[in-house]
């Protein structure tokens, strides 16, 4: 045992005394945070639309500036035709709306419009929440301006559970977390426990009187520590700096991090166990771990929208669970019942990842 | 002139002894194409509602008719237990409930204002915004036809999906993914690639022969560049064949942009093995750089929704360019008179880029 | 004529504050095997690298093959042969491609590329690992190869840093042999090493002391004047005097 702590010491002095990379375990998860927390935004807030008024008449005026005033669009007018395509090609709207020469007659007589909407499909997602908001404003513009109809009797109020100012944030913060995380415990690991067998450091280990066992444990302690410290300075960033809620247990909430922390920590040892060299450890940790762990979590994209096959490999990625029980902790203050399998699950991926490593690391050096 | 072919010469060939290395050049970017095309979609296609029904009247029933017919709304649970229907919502069982309480069609027959209660799960505040908005369609549609017996007003007589009829988002994602694929290649390959030989001394060797600093340079990036471009049109060959995406511009100006593009990654790359000692930073700090690109890019949101200053950094970096010219040449058949500002710009950072490496470069080696 | 192939004059490079080498004289003649000895960071490394045209002198002159090495040294490059302390070979590449890389680099033309790297399978036995990778051969086989690739162009001069170093004692008495006859084909040959025994294999050994040229002249030479019996008395006596 006393060998043991020595050599954790050890471990952990040649993290603390390379202060380059330790500053990069460290800042590059607070930069990270910090950008992407601000920057990735998922709802709409304002669009670029032009519109080509051919009718220029009272009415026609004031639905344009009924579009203005919603805040959600910036209106450019356009000329002509042409010059409004032109437009939508080079980026610069991404919906024209044309109003006919009959405009005005046609909206006094119900029913039919000579209103014409071209939208930049290229982002599907962009022209349909357009196109749902412009005709949402143009079925309020028509009860108010034509009509005169007394208000509607039926009326939707809707509740926002979890997230009532609809906050972006919500959505990306517990992804970037589990982002970061695996990036911290996984890549890391992974490309210096290569590093150490390239230089063959590692080999010397071998020889000394320390069990296998041990010398994984205290190769990876150090970097849970490391973790930790990121899981404290991400944690304290999500509180302050974006204002995360913390609906439920702190304490459940570190266990978790901590639980995914080993899982990650644990494939970054089975990768670096493969790996022959630097170069492949890195290729494979960044195309194998991150770009998954981005897509494939559900953090940007709903996993529900995926085909089958892909749901299928979704289940194998430890942030996909870790990112649901970060939501039902810190926005939804579920009780632990509602995410144990999750908690399962994760339990079940560290273990076999821990005992598929071992096992690797033992035939390589026989 | 010779020299600089045996260089490109001996690139290629510790490129293509290497299997493993050939695996991650061209076997990876190829199959997260295939997957991850096929992970992104924000589309809201379906939403699972729970209908929570108090009432339980012919006209209530006619209501809930109306979102069974929609195609976008599914009826997952049909209850009356307000708690049930909130553990479903707490599970993710269901997105939405809607709640109607008893006198719904007492008090409408009556001609007194009735509201409908809708719990939203916002943790994803877009997809709730449009949740809710598409709830309110179809209660107000119901309302105009089913109570007034008024037909309805058609708002917007066509509305026409331009770029991409389909609202096919994969024809949105693949250009983008393309893009990354060769950043990857551009500046992580490169970066390393250099700094390796750095690691193992044959840059001193290289030094001391006559091969001259710019022709070591040419030799390295040259090839990069090469396999740069045949990725990306490899790429745009499957991306047609396999997801039919369309490629309406000029594939010269396109093979134009991504040769400029190119520079910029492979300037930034040697810039990058210039400061850093061994490949370990090198990846590090690509990585980082990548991360940033990657995210800042309007690749996964749109810039026009990020605030003021990731708006400004998003301008600041090469990559959104690409991007952009390359989703307006492939879908909208973009030309050089749309897409000349964006040529220039990243014209320029090639030119500055390369200047500032070459400098560094001369540098690191006095 | 000159037959000095490399003439050293007050040559000083400072790191900073530190002259890691610190106002040196010395000259090489041509076709001597010259050895290049001295503790580690005594400044050896440095002095080479500043010879090879990779440094450039804080102040004082060099001249190599004739040349300037502050303001020629491309010309230098061209005539001289290099093997590094790191190993120089790309391990990634075959024998062969290793051997046409290299000679290519020197402007020889095919056919001279095909001649010379046939004599140097021939001689190194490496016939038929001609397409295998370096990685695959044992350290001795890839330094000896190394060797041979450094003056596959025939340079008036060669640089060899601790070319043995971690190699068994017979490959290294091959490896002599190899920069024996190299030397008779009147290839001037500038070797630093550790091993003691190979100090006594050069003509002329020069031994370095924090920056400065402690002593310089034949193995006999030193002996005599330090008035002991081996190298490793000289280098001894140098280390006393340092520390008195």
């Amino acid at each position: 045992m006393k060998n043991f702590l020595v050599f954790v010491h050890k471990e952990l002095l040649h993290i603390i005394r390379d202060p380059k990379s330790l500053m990069i375990m460290i800042l590059l998860p607070l930069i990270e945070i910090l950008l992407f927390g601000f920057v990735l935004r998922f709802e709409i807030n304002s669009a670029n639309i032009a519109v080509y008024d051919i009718a220029k008449q009272e009415l026609s005026t004031q639905l344009i500036h009924r579009l203005e005033g919603g805040k959600r669009f910036k209106i450019t007018v356009a000329n002509s035709m042409p010059e409004a395509e032109n437009l939508l090609i080079a980026g610069k709207v991404k919906a024209v709306l044309c109003i006919g020469e009959d405009f005005e007659q046609k909206a006094r007589e119900g029913r039919e419009s000579s209103l014409q909407l071209l939208l930049d499909a290229s982002d599907p997602n962009i022209a349909s929440t357009i196109e749902t908001y412009i005709s949402a404003t143009l079925a309020d513009f028509w009860a108010d301006s034509i009509v005169s109809a007394p208000a509607p009797l039926l009326k939707v109020e809707p509740l926002l559970y979890y997230n009532p100012l609809l906050k972006s944030v919500y959505v990306t913060i517990p992804g970037l977390i589990s982002v970061v995380l695996m990036l911290i415990c996984a890549l890391m690991t992974s490309i210096s426990l290569t590093r150490e067998n390239e230089t063959g450091t590692m080999k010397v280990l071998l020889i000394s009187p320390l069990k296998p066992l041990q010398i994984i444990i205290g190769k990876l302690v150090p970097y849970l520590m490391v973790s930790m410290v990121n899981v404290g300075i991400i944690l304290t960033l999500a509180f302050t700096v974006f204002q995360m809620p913390l609906a439920g247990s702190l304490i459940m909430l570190i266990l978790v991090s901590l639980l995914y922390s080993l899982c990650a920590l644990a494939l970054g040892f089975l990768i670096s166990t493969r790996a022959k060299t630097q170069q492949l450890a890195m290729m494979i940790s960044l195309a194998g771990l991150m770009l998954p762990t981005t897509m494939l979590s559900g953090m940007i994209y709903p996993i529900k929208n995926m085909p089958l096959w892909l749901q299928g490999i979704t289940m194998f990625m430890p942030a996909r669970w870790f990112v649901n029980i970060l939501k039902h902790i810190m926005l939804k203050a579920s009780p632990f019942s509602a995410y144990a399998d999750d908690v399962a699950i994760l339990l079940l991926m560290t273990a076999t990842l821990t005992l598929l490593s071992l096992k690797s690391f033992k035939i390589r050096f026989k | 002139m010779r020299n600089i072919f045996l260089l490109i010469s001996k690139e290629f060939k510790q490129i293509f002894r290497n299997r493993s290395m050939l695996a991650i050049i061209f076997a990876l970017p190829i199959i997260q194409l295939l997957v991850l095309s096929n992970a992104a979609d924000f589309e809201l296609k379906k939403v699972n509602i729970a209908w929570e029904d108090m009432d339980k009247s012919a006209l209530s029933t006619r209501l809930q008719d109306r979102f069974t017919a929609s195609n976008i709304f599914e009826l997952t649970s049909v209850s009356d237990s307000h708690q049930a229907n909130d553990t479903l919502l707490q599970d993710g069982g269901a997105d939405a409930v809607i709640s109607i309480t008893k006198g719904f069609e007492r008090d409408l027959v009556n001609r007194i204002p009735f509201t409908i209660q809708v719990r939203i799960n916002a943790v994803d505040g877009a997809a709730a915004g449009l949740i809710s908005a598409y709830i309110g369609r179809i209660v107000s549609s119901f309302y105009t036809s089913d109570l007034l017996k008024v037909e309805e007003r058609t708002n917007i007589s066509t509305s026409r999906y331009l770029f991409n009829p389909e609202l096919n988002y994969k024809t949105y994602m693949i250009p983008g993914i393309l893009v990354i694929l060769v950043t990857v290649i551009g500046l992580l390959l490169t970066s390393l690639n250099i700094a390796r030989e750095k690691e193992i001394g044959t840059i001193e060797q290289m030094n001391v022969s006559p091969i001259k600093k710019h022709q070591f340079i040419l030799g390295k990036l040259i090839p990069m560049l090469i396999i740069g471009i045949a990725e990306f049109w490899i790429g745009v060959l499957i991306s047609r064949s396999v997801f039919h995406i369309p490629f309406l511009g000029n594939p010269l100006l396109q093979l134009l942009f991504l040769v400029v593009y190119l520079w910029v990654m492979l300037g930034i790359g040697l810039l990058i093995s210039t400061k850093a000692q061994n490949q370990q930073q090198a990846m590090f700090i690509s990585f980082f750089v990548m991360m940033v690109f990657i995210f800042l890019s309007g690749l996964f949101s749109a810039v026009e929704n990020m605030p003021q200053w990731g708006q400004i950094l998003s301008k600041l970096i090469p990559i959104t360019y690409f991007i952009r010219s390359t989703r307006a040449l492939m879908l909208k058949g973009a030309g050089l008179s749309t897409l000349y500002i964006d040529l220039i710009i990243l014209s320029g950072y090639a030119l500055v880029i390369n200047l500032m490496a070459i400098l560094a470069y001369r540098k690191t080696s006095q | 004529m000159n037959d000095k192939i490399v003439e050293v004059n007050e040559l000083t490079r400072n790191f900073g504050e530190f002259a890691a080498v610190d106002n040196i004289t010395f000259e090489v003649t041509k076709g001597e095997i010259f050895g290049f000895l001295g503790a580690n960071g005594a400044g050896k490394t440095t002095a080479m690298r500043i010879l090879c045209g990779l440094l450039a002198p804080s102040s004082g002159t060099a001249t190599v093959c004739g040349y300037d090495v502050a303001s020629q040294s491309e010309q230098i490059k061209l005539n001289i042969g290099y093997m590094s302390q790191k190993f120089s070979l790309f391990n990634d590449l075959s024998v062969w491609d290793n051997i046409s890389f290299y000679a290519g680099i020197y402007r020889m033309s095919t056919a001279q590329i095909k001649q010379a790297g046939h004599q140097i399978l021939q001689e190194l036995e490496l016939g038929k690992y001609k397409h295998r990778l370096v990685s695959s051969l044992p350290l001795g086989w890839k330094q000896k190869l190394a060797f041979a690739i450094a003056i596959i162009h025939k340079p008036q001069l060669v640089f060899l840093d601790e070319p043995t170093g971690g190699v068994d004692p017979i490959t290294r008495r091959a490896f002599w042999d190899m920069i024996y006859r190299a030397a008779a084909e009147n290839i001037t040959v500038f070797v630093t090493t550790h091993y003691l025994d190979e100090a006594e294999y050069c003509d002329r050994i020069s031994i370095m002391v924090k920056g400065k040229i402690g002593a310089i002249g034949t193995p006999q030479e030193l002996k005599e004047q330090f008035r002991v019996q081996s190298i490793y008395d000289v280098i001894l006596a140098l280390a006393r005097g340092e520390e008195q």
